[in-house]
């Protein structure tokens, strides 16, 4: 690993935040980057809530009812310095370049405070500027709830919930639900979040629900902000567009699988990726060889790539990196014809998996007994999320040499949140171009 | 209904325990032909009678008998084609149709899916019904004809008379709140199944006087109907199980095996699993790749003996009368099965006649169940109400003329006939209803009764609305909405992951992901039983 020679070719696999952090980390140590895109993830499926703990561990810790603030970073940085980088390069994803996508409040500054579809305020360390921050209204706000004839999104009840947290109530927040015309057409009763957030993209149809919203703020009387589903713009956040058309504080409840946070952030990666020039393929590695001084990243479909430094970022068992493949499925009537272990990585290169610290062999032909183990009980994470890319020093991840690296959700027994898989992609890049 | 004054104490909640968690049929059961043709006769018999005062809760099952060829496969095949001859007799008693030989061609016909070298077969036919709903419906019944009900209420002591041994009180303690209380009798009727020792015990009598041979049985549900037919399997020990459409379902089951553990948590584990998908994948491969959506279990409180295997037990059912143990006025009911549950709640009230030499000529044969007096047409009453028709076709099912009470409400306040639970479906009026008409106080009591969240999406949808609706109508604080919802999914989840394949394992981390996104954690103590009541 001494020093980095001119056009040192590094391989990402995976588009998920590990995967893009990596990339950029790349392209500023200046290496000639290629990243393959497996389709949707983990990221893609985010809510827009960026955390760097799991956010009710800080929830947790956090004395009651005091306002939560971002914390100091070490001297190496750490999450939110990590954070803070990796969304200064992601802009909103429209052709005019747009304003930032996400922000992240620096040390000091209150953290935001968002709603939640299943009625909770929570804390994140940082945010898509479309969810709705609590924390940047004043003290007693008071929020309007507008009533929507939609699944998964009853206003009475989620105005009653929110109004009951413990964030909302130490910051005196009163949430009221009121009547409202915020759906055009009747085929919106029943359309997706994200498809419903694409009909928002177009400027005329802001407009419209502008309009409406003034309408009902005006019978609501004062007002402080007003918060929907997740519905507003798919390539880009328009919730600040629509704030300043009302003249209230307006944004999205954070809605998990809604997928609309996940699209803007699908558009913002290709803007940023674009304009670093990284090289984009679409499809899934398949295998993975590491020698002395290169490695070759075989593809399902298309020409091997060589790179001197390989990242894999392929995500955990959400995003398809870390397969559960039991031996019994598919046996035929005979029983198993292989005996394999049951957690893997999806592409073949020769690396660990293990989960909560165990690697090798099991003694199950069938694999680990998952009633106990596989979902988290409290903070005892579970098998289902912890399983990875075995990685004892925290960055190398197989043979000497070093030209692979993992990161993100890929990793074991680590946090999923976005905080750790940009902190591990950051560093993953920087050390596969050469530059650790 | 005969003239007691009845109290009815639950420990959990109705339904909670075998006859909420057995495969549904109720049948003769041509397996206890050979050893207990007492036993068939009296389930078809009694089955008859189910059907009669609950017919809206009732779905036919045939069956397919695959024979295997083999040496002794002709044989065989004339022996089982016999065997069904002589089940056929039964058959009036329960409406079903006479069995017929099939040829291995006309097997494949009726069910593409089954594979093997097959020697022939046979089909019979029998009949299915939401046991968790038939509790229910029994208990309302009970309700409403002065009976008082205590759920999620433990007994904790029985009082006896120390000179005649005849119970004058029972103790007890509401596990939810432990509140606490006493309820003074002449008479108790100890019907607590697996739990009848300990029950027993709490009278200050030997648990051998109550006892019983707990065996576990589990269940695996399939996401859709994979069959049109059940099909009979054997497993690698020869032991007969099945892959059965129920509901919108398709179940497979069981497994019986002595069960010595926590009767308050019984799950199906990752081996049982195998074990019986193992036995399926021999005539029915496609199972290997069907997606399992939950498993449940069960205890049976069978007979005790002492040396035979499971299978090999008698199936029949007992009045224990504890008088010669000194304690005149205890009775204990024992064994027993789904299909003859109302001949032996007769049987007991019987004996309860005699003793006290009251009561009125029993009638639970021929009066109707709540819901099961009049039939509604699903289509009109779904085109009526403006719902979707497979939810109003659900609703009539669960309910039978009672459908019209969750009409009510819809009518009184159209917003109630939003969905909550999309796999089902459920509507937000049918929670209500659970809640205050059918004494549902959690989640999981509405789930138990409307089956909501036990569909594909494992609840990912629905708990959380469902919990917020619960703690609405019980006038509780919204915290109690996400701690029941979370302890639900984790729950759901535990029973879930012990028969889950490889495209489920990336769709269970997803839906970890989804609620820590949404709620946080799960809670620790996810069988917690004493859930206070909250803050």
């Amino acid at each position: 690993m001494s020093g980095r020679r001119p056009g040192h070719r590094v391989v990402v696999v995976g588009s998920g935040w590990a995967g893009i952090a990596a990339a950029l980390s790349a392209c500023e140590a200046h290496a000639d980057v290629t990243l393959i895109d497996g389709g949707p993830g983990a990221s893609a499926l985010g809510c827009g809530a960026l955390d760097d703990v799991p956010w009710e561990e800080r929830d947790r810790a956090a004395p009651l009812g005091l306002a939560l603030v971002a914390p100091t970073e070490g001297p190496e940085g750490g999450p939110g310095a990590d954070l803070a980088w990796i969304t200064a390069a992601l802009r909103g994803g429209s052709a005019d370049g747009g304003a930032a996508a996400y922000q992240v409040p620096p040390t000091g500054e209150p953290l935001p405070l968002l709603c939640t579809t299943g009625g909770r305020v929570r804390p994140a360390r940082g945010r898509d500027v479309g969810l709705l921050d609590l924390a940047r209204l004043p003290d007693g706000a008071r929020v309007l709830v507008p009533r929507a004839d939609r699944a998964g999104w009853d206003a009475d009840a989620l105005a009653r919930l929110w109004s009951a947290d413990t964030h909302a109530r130490a910051r005196r927040l009163s949430f009221d639900a009121v009547d409202a015309d915020v759906l055009r057409f009747d085929d919106e009763r029943r359309i997706a979040d994200a498809d419903l957030a694409a009909r928002h993209d177009a400027t005329p149809r802001l407009g419209w629900l502008a309009e409406r919203l003034r309408e009902v703020a005006s019978r609501a009387g004062a007002a402080d902000a007003i918060v929907l589903g997740p519905w507003l713009g798919a390539r880009v956040a328009r919730a600040s567009a629509l704030a300043a058309a009302v003249g209230l504080a307006a944004g999205e409840a954070v809605a998990p699988l809604a997928a609309t946070a996940g699209l803007r952030f699908e558009a913002a990666r290709g803007l940023a990726l674009g304009e670093r020039g990284v090289r984009v393929l679409h499809g899934r590695a398949r295998s993975i060889a590491t020698h002395d001084g290169g490695s070759r990243v075989v593809l399902a479909m298309g020409d091997p790539i060589d790179a001197d430094g390989v990242v894999l970022a392929i995500g955990g068992l959400v995003g398809g990196g870390i397969e559960y493949v039991p031996s019994e499925h598919g046996a035929g009537p005979e029983g198993a014809e292989v005996v394999r272990p049951p957690l893997r990585t999806s592409v073949t290169c020769g690396v660990r998996v293990a989960f909560r610290g165990e690697t090798g062999p099991g003694s199950s032909i069938f694999g680990p007994a998952l009633d106990e183990v596989a979902w988290p009980m409290g903070a005892i994470p579970g098998v289902l999320e912890h399983a990875g890319v075995f990685d004892t020093d925290l960055r190398r991840a197989s043979e000497p040499g070093g030209a692979l690296l993992a990161a993100g959700d890929a990793l074991a027994n680590r946090a999923r949140t976005v905080g750790v898989a940009v902190t591990s992609g950051r560093r993953a890049g920087r050390e596969a171009s050469g530059a650790g | 209904m005969r003239g007691f004054k009845v109290a009815l104490l639950e420990r959990n909640d109705l339904a909670f325990g075998a006859s909420g968690n057995s495969s549904g049929m109720i049948h003769g059961g041509p397996r206890y032909m050979s050893g207990d043709p007492g036993v068939t006769e009296s389930s078809c018999r009694d089955s008859g009678h189910i059907q009669r005062i609950a017919p809206h809760l009732l779905f036919r099952i045939p069956f397919i008998y695959p024979v295997e060829r083999s040496q002794r496969g002709k044989v065989m095949l004339t022996l089982i084609d016999a065997f069904f001859q002589a089940y056929d007799e039964f058959q009036p008693l329960k409406r079903g149709k006479p069995h017929a030989r099939l040829t291995p061609d006309e097997i494949r016909a009726l069910e593409p899916g089954i594979r093997g070298d097959l020697q022939g077969g046979v089909s019979f036919d029998e009949w299915g019904i939401d046991g968790a709903r038939l509790c229910v419906a029994n208990a309302i019944d009970a309700a409403e004809r002065g009976a008082k009900i205590f759920l999620g209420t433990t007994v904790e002591a029985i009082e006896r008379r120390e000179d005649t041994g005849q119970p004058v009180a029972v103790r007890w303690r509401d596990l939810r709140n432990g509140r606490t209380g006493r309820i003074t009798t002449s008479a108790v009727v100890n019907a607590t199944g697996a739990w009848s020792p300990i029950t027993a015990s709490l009278s200050g009598l030997p648990a051998k006087r109550a006892r019983v041979r707990g065996g576990k049985g589990i269940h695996i549900a399939y996401d859709r109907r994979l069959t049109n037919y059940a099909v009979a399997a054997r497993t690698i020990d020869g032991r007969e199980i099945f892959i059965e459409p129920w509901q919108n379902m398709s179940v497979v089951g069981t497994t019986d095996d002595d069960y010595y553990g926590d009767l308050d948590d019984v799950r199906a584990t990752s081996e049982e699993v195998r074990y019986l998908v193992q036995g399926i994948a021999r005539v029915f491969p496609a199972i290997q790749n069907a997606r399992a959506i939950l498993t449940w279990a069960g205890v049976r409180p069978t007979l005790y003996e002492y040396g035979p295997l499971e299978d090999r037990l008698s199936r029949d059912h007992r009045v224990i009368d504890h008088t010669p143990h000194g304690a005149p006025g205890m009775f204990s009911m024992v064994g027993g099965k789904l299909a003859s549950y109302r001949l032996f709640a007769e049987e007991m009230t019987d004996v309860l006649c005699e003793v006290f030499g009251v009561g009125a000529p029993p009638a639970s044969h021929l009066t109707a169940l709540p819901g099961g007096d009049v039939e509604v047409d699903p289509f009109a009453f779904g085109e009526r109400l403006g719902i979707d028709a497979v939810a109003a076709r659900r609703l009539v099912y669960r309910h039978g003329s009672r459908a019209e009470r969750i009409a009510e409400r819809i009518e009184r306040r159209p917003r109630e006939a939003q969905v909550v639970c999309p796999c089902e479906p459920v509507l937000e009026a049918e929670v209500r209803h659970a809640v205050t008409a059918e004494m549902a106080r959690s989640v999981e009591d509405v789930s138990r009764r409307t089956r909501l969240g036990l569909g594909a999406c494992g609840g990912m949808r629905c708990a959380v609305r469902c919990g917020q609706i619960v703690a609405e109508e019980r006038g509780l604080p919204p915290r109690f909405a996400h701690d029941q919802a979370l302890r639900f999914l984790a729950r759901q989840a535990r029973t879930r992951v012990v028969a889950m394949g490889p495209e489920q394992a990336r769709q269970e981390a997803l839906a970890i992901a989804a609620i820590r996104a949404d709620l946080g954690a799960p809670p620790p103590e996810t069988l917690d039983q004493a859930e206070s009541e909250p803050r």
